[in-house]
């Protein structure tokens, strides 16, 4: 040994500087480190006054304070991953909400976004911004079976008679004071209500004469409305008193100025693709999402780890049932 | 050469440690299946992980200490019991509501996670308050003091006149002010008072009784009277505790002093980021 150190000290030396340096590089890394600590086999999160707080313990006050709504939120995702159809359309469209909602935190907040983003995920049990798009995939499964549930004729026909929905158009001729129009004021309404009269098509005279610049992109297009739409109550009745596809209203006057209304479709088909349709029938039927996600979960089979649970979780499922819905 | 290399893989293996994280011992088992789903609670736990435990780490350690240092009395559970007859006199028919509003399922819950504690921790706050009596009242500067408060400076000028002429605050004050705060009425004053800081410069100057010589204009508009009636904190000492020990900023000073003296340590590196992120920074052991 002694020889061979001699004969090759040199390398030796190498050796020594080199394992002194990894050991070295090995206690920097280490050295600020969080330690852990196990007592009996279990991992302890906490000790105070010689009292240690296992994982177990911790887990068990988290889960006593707000276990039942985190094991719900997991529970309908489970759902949704069995019975959804997790399309090419929804995993392309949910990247792209979850890199433009990554995009308008950047915008926002600058280089701190990542900590405001993960502040906001926190409340949907999202705890990397690389997994944001899995919520958004979660989210549009569900506004699909939502949408083929409303659809179905028992709660769409209830819609029908309840709100009656409609996609209606309009165009508006702004004034400064209704009662009173200026010349200027005038003069466009009488130019417009020319053009109707000759037949004239809507949607043309919308884009070129409607004051109401939110709708004008769209041709004058509304979208739907119905009886919990929040127009100023002169435009939301002559809305609704509508009856055929269509059909013109009279000139409404309210406090914008003079508009005429086109009831468009009253077609379920073209209502359910519009994009209030959704909101508005969870606002008539506010416990569909919960039903929905547990018939389904009944339809797989259900089974609790115990009977306290289920009771606790029975318990929460009946009080998101308990509400009533907008009529 | 192999023990070289040994001590070669053993710093390659420390440089690749990290934090510590600690673990469920059953983290496998089911809290719930659906179809061929198994929702574990390791997952509910991570799930739960992922929003603000900070909280929920203090009051454990807090109720550790709590426990520790002061004994579920049949007192403690009298003072508990006041305390929810104040609450239920408060809210009349909405006590119900207003239980669950505060996160509680039933009344004995709300007794043994909110009232008792707060029974403890008065108890505790009176020890603390007496052993660090010096730091307490130079820091607090409590004063038992009237105060009246106008919104017309002529109407003070005239009281203040009244009672350098003899006359009563306390009478005066009721009878010449719609002021529901402070209308003449003997009370407990102290640094975190919401009383304009104009009073309270006065109140901590005083070192003796005195009567404000002028009115006192505030920045909000409005006029005062100050009558200080006992500037020295053991002369008052019950009434001092009792209204200090209501003081957020005081109670986490004691809290934060319990912790250190109960040595708290973390072992886990999410607890310690989650107390770190969740504004509680201030329980936290050094590293």
């Amino acid at each position: 040994m002694i020889n061979f150190i001699k004969k090759n000290w040199f390398i030796v030396l190498i050796g020594i500087l080199f394992v002194g340096a990894t050991v070295f590089f090995a206690l920097e890394q280490t050295k600020d480190l969080l330690p852990g600590k196990t007592v009996d086999g279990k991992d302890i999160v906490f000790e105070i006054n010689g009292q240690s707080i296992t994982a177990d313990e911790y887990y068990l006050e988290l889960e006593r304070q707000f276990g039942i709504q985190a094991v719900y939120q997991l529970f309908e995702r489970a759902v949704l991953a069995q019975v959804g159809d997790r399309t090419d359309d929804i995993i392309t469209d949910a990247r792209l909400q979850a890199e433009s909602t990554v995009a308008s935190f950047k915008d926002y907040y600058g280089d701190e976004y990542e900590t405001f983003l993960l502040e906001a995920l926190k409340g949907v049990g999202i705890s990397k911004i690389s997994d944001l798009h899995l919520f958004f995939e979660s989210a549009l499964m569900l506004e699909d079976i939502l949408t083929e549930y409303f659809s179905e004729d028992a709660q769409y026909n209830k819609f029908v008679e309840v709100r009656k929905p409609r996609i209606v158009s309009h165009i508006l001729v702004r004034m400064t004071n209704p009662n009173s129009p200026t010349e200027a004021e005038q003069t466009k309404l009488d130019t417009v209500k020319a053009a109707i009269e000759n037949g004239d098509d809507f949607a043309e005279l919308a884009k070129e004469y409607s004051d109401d610049t939110g709708s004008v992109p769209q041709n004058g297009k509304l979208g739907l409305v119905d009886s919990t739409t929040q127009f100023v109550p002169e435009f939301l009745a002559a809305s609704l008193a509508l009856t055929e596809e269509g059909q013109l209203s009279s000139w409404v006057k309210t406090t914008y100025g003079y508009h005429i209304i086109r009831l468009d479709s009253l077609s379920k088909s073209e209502i359910i693709k519009e994009e209030q349709f959704l909101s508005s029938m969870v606002s008539l039927f506010p416990n569909a999402q919960q039903t929905l996600i547990w018939n389904k979960a009944s339809d797989l089979g259900i089974k609790f780890g115990n009977a306290e649970f289920e009771a606790r979780f029975m318990e929460y499922i009946n009080s998101l049932n308990s509400e009533e819905g907008d009529e | 050469m192999k023990k070289i290399l040994i001590l070669l893989s053993l710093g390659l293996v420390l440089a690749g440690c990290a934090d510590a994280t600690a673990k469920l011992s059953t983290p496998n088992t089911p809290v719930l299946e659906i179809g061929d789903t198994v929702i574990t609670q390791d997952q509910v736990f991570q799930y739960l992980l992922s929003g603000d435990t900070s909280s929920v780490i203090i009051n454990m350690a807090k109720n550790v200490i709590r426990n520790a240092q002061v004994e579920i009395t049949d007192e403690i559970k009298e003072l508990a019991a006041a305390d929810l007859k104040v609450m239920k006199d408060i809210l009349l028919e909405d006590f119900e509501l207003g239980l669950k509003q505060l996160g509680f399922s039933s009344e004995e819950e709300y007794v043994e996670r909110a009232l008792i504690p707060l029974a403890q921790q008065n108890v505790m706050m009176k020890k603390y308050i007496e052993e660090n009596l010096d730091f307490v009242t130079a820091t607090y500067f409590p004063r038992r003091a009237r105060i009246i408060e106008f919104t017309v400076e002529a109407d003070a000028k005239e009281v203040l006149e009244d009672i350098k002429a003899g006359g009563s605050t306390e009478t005066l004050g009721k009878e010449n002010t719609t002021s529901l705060d402070f209308f003449g009425q003997l009370a407990t004053y102290h640094r975190d008072s919401t009383i304009p800081n104009s009073l309270k410069t006065i109140l901590k100057d005083a070192n003796a009784p005195l009567l404000t010589q002028e009115v006192v204009k505030d920045e909000n508009g409005k006029f005062y009277i100050v009558e200080v009636i006992e500037a020295v904190p053991s002369r008052f000492q019950e009434e001092m505790i009792k209204s200090l020990s209501a003081v957020s900023s005081l109670i986490d000073t004691m809290w934060v002093a319990e912790f250190k003296e109960a040595n708290f340590a973390i072992y886990d590196i999410k607890a310690y980021n989650a107390i770190k992120d969740g504004n509680q920074s201030k329980f936290l052991p050094s590293r």
